[in-house]
């Protein structure tokens, strides 16, 4: 079978481990990138061994790229996703999907017409430990799931970050960051959300940048830092998320707990794609930690591109879909208006669980 | 100095702490106790050395008897507290104050037109841990609060409650159960809420009692029990709290407080001691906190001694009415709004209670 090849637009910090990791699936090849600054693609096409650096928009009128990976900063993603669409190529955007609601459901009904697909990270649930996670509740072992508690809780990254303003713009805080790894997590293993509430606060009004070339400069936080969300799933439980950028001292807090009817599952950090994972059922004294019997427990990014691209070939739903992200990202809104409504909001939107990867995977490998 | 004549309602298992603490507070003397069975309150009375032991109606008819502490069930508490408020009485009920918020205005109301106290449990407060809590926050130990956390989980109590009916049914629930103790020590550290919203579920409609004597009996479930609240703080802190008896394991602390300049962990408010933590930006660890406060161990009993002592000295006392019935109303208002799917604005409020001196050998209170 010829390999898809894969275009990716957006050199920069994060695009490192995509071309590493995607260099190593068979089935695909990257065949070009491309970046505001073409310099930079040059670079990295240089670095990673890639026949071809452009512009994108040489690279999206190459008729050769049949799948475009978009790692362009969040404001850029709906434009780019839409453009890749409309020349008629596939698109897995780097998280999340898009900004605001609107333009990714323009984007996807766009795709819908278009006969294309369009694919989101994060992918890290594909990962060892989340998919352990997944058969650990897909076997029973904790009984029905009846309630889930999330949290990721921090100070705001003024301290390390060079430029972090964007942070606490529109379309950043610590939901639009960091919450898609948790809810894309909570809904791969307890499915779709139907209704939240929430509430927000905005704790700081000002941040002080902390190092590099704006030390010292003074941020305006224009969107909310902490934000409490609670979930009601499809399926019954209830979740509590909080995201956070205020918690200056730290909280001794557990990542993801899934609370089942015999038992209670520890869900690794979702933001990678290891353990460990730990379970206590009802007939157990302490909690044991379960081996992984998964592939991809090492930093897998890009597994989301190649299981899109695998799909494609072997025309079958793909996982780290766009459904899915948005889903995740009208749960992220929905909580930010039900605070602002105070009350609780059905949501409009909802997706299928992902099917579950196999266990004992070769990285490489996924069907 | 003339002691103030106490007299306890209600002769069950947590009485004997009551009894045991009460007599250690030198301007206190507990004079007479009741029961609805009047051979338990004998029974009291010769174990704890209490001269007078008789029926609900003779203690409230005893004009001696300057404050009648309250430990009956959950839905005596009202009509009890009512009669001794009634009778010229001060009272301390055990939580919750009583189980409806019209009960709770109802004597509230009255114990203002009468000039008699209202307090109540818990006073787990004004504890050693929780004090200490209270001192590092006035101190400034974490800055400005902006958040905080409170998680009550367990899995019921059919398996080892000899009668774990009530847990169940209206007036019971977890949040009913233990909000209180959590709760209150939220507000006694934040201040007054102004507005919750919230979730609930009854995940399990049927509990199959485990222990003896009703083994095996089902019982049907009428309340939720996993209640999810979200609070906001007059002063502008955001509380999340879940209380569940849904749970059979979950590795989550009792409650965090989180400041501008730091975290503080709150000890077990169901406990009167630590251990206290406080970890402040930067460092790897929770620093282990030495408590500054008396009253370290299980001194239920303390918030009487204080009402009694207030009372007497013309100054508010802490684990007041005011603050049981913003507790109460916390709690309904969670449950409303899960029901009405909307947030709540509180109707009630209540002066934060002031914090006791440090280092309080156990009878002295101010």
């Amino acid at each position: 079978m010829d390999k898809v090849n894969v275009g990716v637009i957006g050199c920069g910090n994060i695009c490192g481990i995509y071309f590493k990791n995607l260099k190593r699936f068979p089935f695909l090849e990257v065949a070009a990138c491309a970046d505001l600054d073409v310099e930079r693609a040059k670079a990295k096409a240089a670095e990673f061994g890639i026949p071809k650096a452009c512009t994108t928009e040489e690279l999206l009128k190459d008729p050769k790229i049949q799948v475009v990976v978009n790692l362009t900063v969040p404001l850029a993603h709906g434009e780019i996703a839409l453009a890749a669409v409309k020349k008629g190529k596939s698109v897995y955007n780097e998280k999340p999907l898009c900004v605001r609601r609107a333009e990714a459901k323009k984007l996807a009904d766009k795709a819908e017409k278009k006969g294309v697909r369009i694919g989101c990270a994060p992918d890290t649930f594909l990962g060892a430990g989340l998919q352990t996670c997944r058969k650990l509740l897909d076997d029973g072992v904790i009984g029905t799931p009846v309630a889930a508690t999330a949290f990721m809780m921090g100070g705001g990254p003024e301290g390390w970050h060079p430029n972090p303003a964007f942070f606490y713009q529109v379309g950043g805080g610590p939901m639009f960051d960091m919450g898609p790894y948790y809810l894309t997590a909570l809904v791969s293993l307890l499915g779709p959300v139907e209704a939240v509430t929430g509430m927000t606060r905005i704790s700081f009004p000002e941040r002080t940048v902390g190092s590099g070339p704006f030390k010292g400069q003074r941020i305006q936080v224009e969107i909310p830092t902490h934000i409490v969300g609670v979930l009601k799933f499809a399926s019954g439980p209830i979740g509590n998320l909080i995201t956070s950028f205020d918690v200056k001292g730290g909280a001794n807090l557990p990542r993801i707990e899934i609370y089942g009817s015999e038992g209670t599952l520890c869900v690794p950090d979702p933001n990678t794609f290891g353990g460990p994972v730990k379970v206590k059922r009802i007939d157990e004294k302490e909690y044991r930690e379960v081996k992984l019997e998964h592939g991809y427990e090492e930093n897998s990014r890009g597994v989301g591109v190649a299981d899109l691209v695998l799909g494609i070939q072997n025309e079958r739903p793909h996982r780290a879909s766009g459904e899915l992200a948005f889903h995740v990202l009208d749960i992220m809104h929905t909580i930010h208006d039900a605070a602002a409504a105070g009350r609780h909001l059905a949501l409009k939107s909802t997706c299928g669980k992902p099917r579950a990867l196999p266990a004992g995977l070769q990285f490489g490998q996924l069907d | 100095m003339t002691r103030i004549n106490v007299g306890v309602v209600g002769c069950g298992n947590i009485s004997g702490i009551y009894f045991k603490n009460l007599r250690r507070f030198p301007f206190l003397h507990v004079a007479a106790c009741a029961d609805l069975d009047v051979g338990r309150a004998r029974a009291k009375a010769a174990e704890h050395g209490i001269a007078k032991a008789g029926s609900t109606d003779e203690l409230l008819g005893d004009a001696g008897i300057d404050v009648v502490v309250n430990l009956t069930i959950p839905k005596a508490h009202a009509s009890v507290a009512m009669a001794a408020v009634k009778a010229g009485k001060s009272v301390y009920n055990e939580k919750p104050l009583t189980i409806t918020r019209i009960e709770g205005k109802k004597l509230l109301d009255l114990a203002k037109k009468k000039k008699v106290r209202v307090g109540c449990a818990p006073d787990t407060f004004l504890g050693g841990g929780l004090q200490t809590c209270r001192k590092l926050m006035n101190d400034g130990a974490i800055g400005r609060p902006v958040a905080a956390t409170a998680f009550m989980t367990c899995h019921g109590h059919e398996s080892w409650h000899p009668d774990p009916e009530f847990y169940y049914k209206v007036g019971g629930g977890p949040m009913f159960d233990m909000g209180p103790y959590y709760l209150t020590a939220l507000v006694s550290l934040l201040g007054p809420a102004r507005r919750v919203t919230g979730a609930t579920r009854i995940s399990f409609k049927e509990r199959l009692i485990t222990s003896e004597p009703k083994k095996g009996t089902r019982i049907k479930v009428d309340v939720p029990t996993h209640v999810v609240g979200v609070i906001d703080f007059a002063c502008g802190a955001i509380a999340t709290i879940v209380t569940s008896f849904d749970i059979w394991a979950a590795n989550l602390p009792r409650i965090e407080i989180y400041g501008s300049e730091g975290s503080l962990s709150v000890p077990d408010p169901n406990g009167f001691g630590g251990p206290v933590k406080l970890r402040k930006p930067g460092d790897q660890d929770w620093q282990e906190i030495p408590l500054t406060h008396g009253y370290e161990e299980n001194s239920r009993g303390l918030g009487v001694a204080d009402l009694a002592l207030g009372w007497k000295n013309k100054r508010p006392h802490r684990a007041s009415g005011e603050l049981a019935f913003h507790v109460l109303d916390i709690m309904h208002a969670i449950h409303d709004a899960s029901n009405t799917g909307r947030h709540i604005k509180l109707t009630s409020t209540c002066r934060q209670p002031e914090p006791l001196k440090a280092r309080l050998p156990f009878g002295q209170v101010e």
